[in-house]
């Protein structure tokens, strides 16, 4: 399911534009990171949401998803996109932040379910999905652990191309692909039982 | 070994599993986000201070853009800026207090410096002997900030800005600088051609 023409060209030009804001900022324009917080403060805060399920806990980690990579800036590879980079800096951040509180990441304790090539329910999926609201894909997504449910958020949800994904969970690009795969076939498994 | 109708049968399912996966993907998409506080935002800016490394840009440019291969960043940054300071265009000895127009290939150079508590700005460098008469800049409240077009010619040109009549200030958004071997930074402008390369214009 890789992104239609027009979203690549989308996805080209602003990356562009986000290397000519990166320049903009480390010249001294501190406002132009406004930009960027406005762009994805949302995608964050979602994960923030979603791996503490605490709106304090979430608004902090996402400050300091912001502040790091301000501080980190220079590192960033202009010829890559910001929003995996920035991610993967608010995942580090929210892991070390569980595991500072000891508390056990959101489907941890989960049955891990170990979905196989031959796994294959049809029929009684169909009624399901076709009266589904996404709200309720959402709660089931929350029940999954979070490498399968932040690869699913991130490909499907924020549309990121697989390499993105990857970029962005600090994986394999073939990990990825595998993890995504499991994850649906992980996600159809938790709505029907 | 299955038979026709089971191979049939296994290939249905796959196609239904496909679409159940698809739908699946299809409501993902269409998940509602939580909306961040209003305050997020101020909270994030108002803790950043400005950077100022235009060294640092520099090298963070050179890296985005050039392959580097086996070379690193900051050797290709460093051979860039040598480069760049070491460039000299024909003629450029003859023009090297910055005056005239020689050959006619000067060019028109706007200098900016957003400054709104000064009272007065003039600008000082090599192409005017480090003398600031003759070098008022106008204050453009539109823009606020203090503006002076100049034409000079080819060729490397450091300057700085005046303030007041007593402050020596080097030029914020300049691009490449100088150390003027008393301890301070003079803004580089290299005009090439017609083309000036420097971050104030």
């Amino acid at each position: 399911m890789d992104a239609a023409p027009g979203k690549q060209a989308i996805g080209f030009m602003k990356r562009w534009d986000e290397q000519a804001i990166v320049g903009e900022i480390l010249a001294g324009d501190v406002n132009a990171y406004a930009i960027l917080v406005k762009r994805y403060q949302t995608p964050i805060f979602n994960l923030m949401m979603r791996m503490t399920r605490s709106q304090e806990d979430a608004c902090d980690l996402t400050q300091d998803t912001f502040l790091r990579a301000y501080e980190k800036l220079e590192r960033f590879n202009g010829r890559h996109a910001f929003f995996p980079w920035l991610y993967s800096i608010g995942l580090n951040l929210v892991r070390d932040h569980l595991r500072r509180k000891k508390v056990r990441e959101a489907g941890n304790d989960r049955l891990r379910f170990s979905a196989t090539a031959g796994d294959q329910t049809p029929g009684p999926l169909d009624a399901l999905v076709n009266t589904l609201e996404a709200r309720r894909v959402r709660a089931a997504a929350m029940e999954l652990p979070w490498e399968y449910r932040e690869a699913l958020v991130l490909r499907f949800h924020e549309g990121l191309p697989v390499k993105q994904v990857a970029s962005a969970l600090g994986i394999s690009e073939s990990g990825a692909k595998m993890r995504i795969h499991r994850a649906l076939r992980a996600l159809k498994k938790q709505l029907v039982a | 070994m299955p038979s026709k109708k089971m191979r049939t049968d296994t290939m249905r399912n796959g196609q239904d599993v496909d679409k159940d996966l698809a739908r699946l993907a299809a409501a993902l998409t269409e998940m509602e986000d939580l909306q961040p506080p209003d305050y997020l935002l101020g909270e994030v800016m108002k803790h950043l201070c400005p950077k100022d490394r235009p060294l640092r840009r520099l090298v963070w440019r050179a890296r985005t853009l050039v392959s580097l291969g086996r070379l690193s960043a900051a050797a290709v940054a460093g051979g860039l800026i040598v480069f760049l300071l070491l460039w000299s265009g024909p003629g450029e000895h003859t023009r090297r207090s910055g005056l005239g127009g020689g050959e006619g290939t000067e060019v028109s150079v706007l200098f900016r410096l957003p400054l709104p508590r000064a009272s007065r700005v003039q600008i000082i460098g090599s192409f005017n002997g480090w003398n600031p008469r003759g070098y008022d800049m106008r204050w453009e409240a539109t823009r606020q900030e203090w503006t002076l077009r100049v034409r000079l010619p080819r060729g490397r040109h450091e300057y700085a800005f005046l303030v007041d009549g007593r402050s020596v200030v080097t030029d914020p958004q300049a691009f490449l600088y100088r150390e003027d071997g008393f301890g301070h930074r003079n803004a580089l402008l290299i005009i090439n051609g017609g083309k000036s390369h420097d971050g104030s214009v």
